[in-house]
């Protein structure tokens, strides 16, 4: 096998020519006084013995340059060394399988880590992380969260049943001022009840005093002017109670006209309230939930995650393989730079040796 | 004023809302329909000073943001509440649906007159619509 690309150097620069007439001048001038005449002894003979010298330097030269042994010589005219060639050619599939089981190894645990990190992005959209405010707002920062939003709804509750308490205040103070109203009835009552006795006494006396009567008829006289006056205290008494019932009719339309709007305002207060409660516990339960969907988001991205650093062990697969190849790679240059002192080991011994370094299964070339 | 509008003269409205734009449009849209006297806060303090200059009762109508910087609409509603307002309500807001319900609640035991929810964009005829009984 030649490459002329790779030729001495020294052949390229002094063709073999140039010996060859060195040597054809020096022969001619030393002939040339026996062809032409004595004469030419004189300077032809030193002048073909120059040439003889510059000859002989020539071809020392050259010679020196053939002989110097070069890397790019050795081997490198078709001349392999005996043994490498078997080998490399049992070898170098087995490199080969290695670098490609490399790539697909790579290639599988890219395009799992790829599925992995999608799968967690998913998990992560899914749970409403790093998208929007919990409970699926379109308007992110500049929403009202579920927790504000129930302690917005929650802190006019609590005033509206405050203002519920508050608002029987009034009402407790119309009853007191009626019991005062019915207490002056009863003593009204108890003063109706003392005329009655006086009345009824003077029943009395105008029957014992009806009994002398034509003896001293005066004294019906004064009996009548005492029932008279006691008739009339009774009117005004009568009047007095009238006017006292009234006061407590209006004082109890009062209370009940307090009572019924303060009853609607209460059932209204109520009826809202227990809507904004109902509206609470679906924000809670809605939280719940959320807390719910992130815990199972996290369990699968959990999981996810432990997939991802299971494949991310590819790199110390790769790095075995790799390191599998190098070795031998290296074991190979060796070998080949000590052949002249030691002879190339069988290519069976070669690969056994080379398989024993395997680390995985899939190493074996089949 | 055209004959079919009806007399807002007497009226008075008061928008509270922290976005300018808001303000503009939701004004321009009363006085359209023959609001007269139409103020504009940018938010809750502004509007409860107003409030206090005038008097709760000054007002027969407010506009209400949710979401504004400081004292939100629901704090809002609060003092307004504690200021003796009770006039007519309508909230206006660009938040969920969800909110604008809560907001209503709120509206409702506030004890105010509420007319009902407006999502921004504000469409006219539904403002007109909730604002025509009065």
């Amino acid at each position: 096998m030649t490459n002329p690309g790779l030729d001495h150097p020294a052949q390229r620069r002094l063709p073999v020519a140039v010996p060859l007439t060195l040597a054809a001048l020096a022969v001619a001038f030393s002939l040339m006084p026996w062809l032409v005449n004595a004469e030419w002894v004189v300077w032809g003979a030193p002048l073909a013995l120059s040439l003889l010298v510059v000859l002989a330097l020539v071809l020392f030269w050259r010679f020196a340059g053939t002989a110097r042994p070069s890397p790019e010589s050795t081997g490198q005219q078709g001349q392999v060394p005996q043994g490498v060639a078997p080998l490399l050619s049992a070898v170098l599939p087995v490199w080969r399988h290695q670098v490609q089981l490399v790539g697909k190894q790579t290639e599988a645990a890219g395009m799992q880590l790829t599925g992995s990190f999608g799968r967690v992005l998913e998990q992560f959209d899914a749970a409403g992380i790093g998208t929007a405010v919990i409970g699926k707002s379109d308007q992110s920062t500049s929403s009202i969260s579920l927790l504000t939003l129930c302690e917005r709804e929650l802190q006019p509750v609590v005033g509206s049943l405050t203002g519920v308490i508050e608002g029987k205040d009034s009402m407790m103070e119309s009853i007191r001022t009626l019991s005062d109203e019915i207490k002056s009835l009863h003593d009204l009552a108890e003063a109706v009840g003392a005329i009655a006795w006086h009345t009824n006494l003077l029943a009395v006396n105008a029957a014992i005093e009806a009994a002398r009567a034509g003896e001293s008829g005066r004294g019906f006289a004064i009996v009548a002017q005492e029932v008279r006056q006691l008739s009339q205290r009774s009117a005004q008494t009568g009047k007095k109670i009238s006017s006292g019932v009234d006061r407590v009719v209006a004082i109890m339309d009062k209370t009940m006209a307090i009572a019924e709007s303060s009853h609607e305002q209460d059932k209204r207060a109520v009826t809202v309230s227990g809507q904004i409660v109902e509206d609470v516990l679906q924000h809670v339960r809605k939280l719940g939930e959320s807390a719910d969907a992130m815990e199972i988001h996290g369990r699968a991205i959990r999981q996810e995650v432990e997939q991802l650093m299971l494949a991310m062990q590819f790199q110390d697969r790769v790095g075995q393989i790799m390191q599998c190849v190098n070795d031998d790679m290296d074991r190979l240059a060796q070998a080949i730079a000590q052949l002249g002192q030691e002879d190339l080991p069988g290519v069976q011994a070669w690969l056994a040796r080379l398989s024993a370094s395997y680390t995985m299964e899939e190493q074996n070339l089949r | 004023m055209p004959a079919s509008t009806p007399d807002r003269t007497h009226r008075r409205a008061l928008i509270v809302d922290d976005d300018n734009f808001q303000r503009e449009l939701l004004k321009d849209l009363l006085t359209q329909s023959g609001w007269i006297d139409v103020a504009a806060c940018s938010g809750g303090q502004e509007a409860l000073s107003a409030i206090g200059r005038l008097g709760a009762s000054a007002y027969d109508l407010m506009l209400v943001d949710l979401q504004m910087p400081g004292m939100d609409g629901f704090e809002f509603m609060g003092a307004l509440e504690a200021a003796g307002f009770r006039g007519a309500v309508v909230i206006v807001s660009g938040q969920r649906s969800e909110v604008l319900h809560s907001a209503s609640l709120v509206a409702q035991l506030r004890r105010f007159k509420l007319l009902g929810s407006l999502t921004k964009p504000v469409p006219k005829s539904d403002l007109l619509a909730l604002v025509a009984g009065l």
